[in-house]
């Protein structure tokens, strides 16, 4: 395994961050790990989320309580789905808003972004695409956005050969 | 010193012809603030490249399609020079047939070769369309449609200049028949904008269409 550190500018600000490339393919068996998601998705939380200090302090504070609370719950709901995603990421927006992004096979693509409202609760939409297709699209509370996600999601979707492309998330080197 | 380029400056003859020859297959293009890194850690050109916040009147330069003549003039350059002092004010003073152009030794600039700038096919954004806001499953809720629409804004500095417009059609006090009308970003309805912002953002990301002008 090879340790690659990519330089990043971002809100002025510059960032580090290790991302681990394989020269090999990983066993299939393995799968996406949980653990390598949560890495993932807090070190694109700690490079996109300055963004949100452009706009405000309290907004900052907002998304870091949203981000905080919500992150854990969307990673499982994702690894519940009957395929494994190819591509995520998680970027916080120059609108104010938690953006979540998770492409798996067959042409199917997740949306999950949360605006932040100070002044009422945080406004949920989330969006499914088989290619240019919508499959599903909401507007809900989290917990209840990711419960029917579970429902509306596509069954039956082989896992194996997606876990070929997953050396991108694996961020634990050792 | 060299002047800021003549080929920027509008005559009605090349408005005309920009006007009459842009096409769908045209590339738009749009400078990028120096800092901002463009591609994210997935090897994507960043979607929030562009300010979603300020979509509404969006500036672009166009490039135009090789079967055109002018394309030969356009350049993706030509984004990068920063008007500067009391210049500033003409990069915002539209041209129209019979404007009074300034000229070129005559404008203050700076040519920012640090800025970045991104493009993307014309009908790559222009097709995206749906209805807004987002509605909550099972419930009936009104939605409304928006489209997008890249227009020819030329200013006295810059022949090449369009904008992006987003038109919806949402029912309020100034618009009780549900006609189509230009939205002005802050001004509208948060809620409306949101959504609307939102499934511009998702599709630009699912058709990845953005790239970076080298």
């Amino acid at each position: 395994m090879q340790n690659q550190f990519i330089n990043s500018n971002s809100c002025q600000t510059t960032y580090q961050i290790q991302v681990c490339v394989s020269p090999n393919y990983q066993k299939p068996e393995i799968g996406i790990k949980k653990q390598q998601l949560l890495n993932f998705s807090k070190r694109c939380w700690d490079l996109y989320s300055p963004r949100l200090l452009n706009i405000s302090l309290d907004i900052f504070e907002l998304g870091k309580l949203e981000y905080e609370n919500t992150n854990s719950k969307i990673i499982d709901t994702i690894l519940e789905l009957d395929s494994n995603p190819l591509k995520v990421s998680l970027s916080t927006t120059h609108d104010g808003s938690l953006h979540y992004t998770f492409r798996f096979k067959d042409g199917l693509t997740l949306f999950i972004e949360t605006f932040l409202y100070l002044e009422e609760e945080n406004h949920t939409y989330i969006e499914l695409f088989r290619n240019d297709s919508l499959l599903y699209s909401d507007h809900q509370d989290i917990d209840t956005g990711l419960e029917i996600i579970k429902k509306r999601f596509p069954k039956n979707l082989s896992r194996n050969k997606d876990i070929f492309y997953l050396n991108y998330f694996n961020q634990d080197c050792d | 010193m060299t002047n800021y380029p003549e080929n920027l400056i509008p005559t009605d003859t090349t408005a005309n012809e920009i006007r009459t020859n842009v096409c769908d297959h045209c590339k738009m293009i749009h400078r990028v603030d120096p800092d901002f890194d463009l591609y994210t850690i997935g090897d994507e050109i960043d979607p929030e490249v562009i300010n979603y916040d300020r979509l509404c009147g969006l500036s672009l330069n166009v490039l135009l399609c090789k079967r055109t003549p002018l394309s030969s003039i356009c350049n993706k350059d030509y984004v990068k020079y920063e008007l500067l002092d009391l210049s500033k004010k003409m990069a915002f003073q539209n041209f129209t047939s019979g404007s009074e152009v300034p000229n070129s030794e005559d404008i203050n600039f700076y040519f920012n070769t640090k800025l970045k700038v991104i493009g993307f096919k014309k009908s790559d954004l222009e097709k995206i369309s749906d209805n807004y806001p987002f509605t909550k499953s099972g419930k009936d809720e009104k939605t409304y449609n928006f489209k997008i629409k890249i227009e020819y804004k030329p200013t006295i500095v810059n022949v090449f200049h369009f904008q992006v417009e987003i038109y919806g059609n949402h029912i309020d006090n100034n618009n009780k028949e549900g006609a189509f009308r230009k939205l002005k970003g802050k001004t509208s309805s948060k809620k409306y904008l949101d959504s609307i912002i939102s499934k511009i953002r998702n599709r630009v990301i699912k058709d990845n269409f953005l790239f970076e002008v080298i």
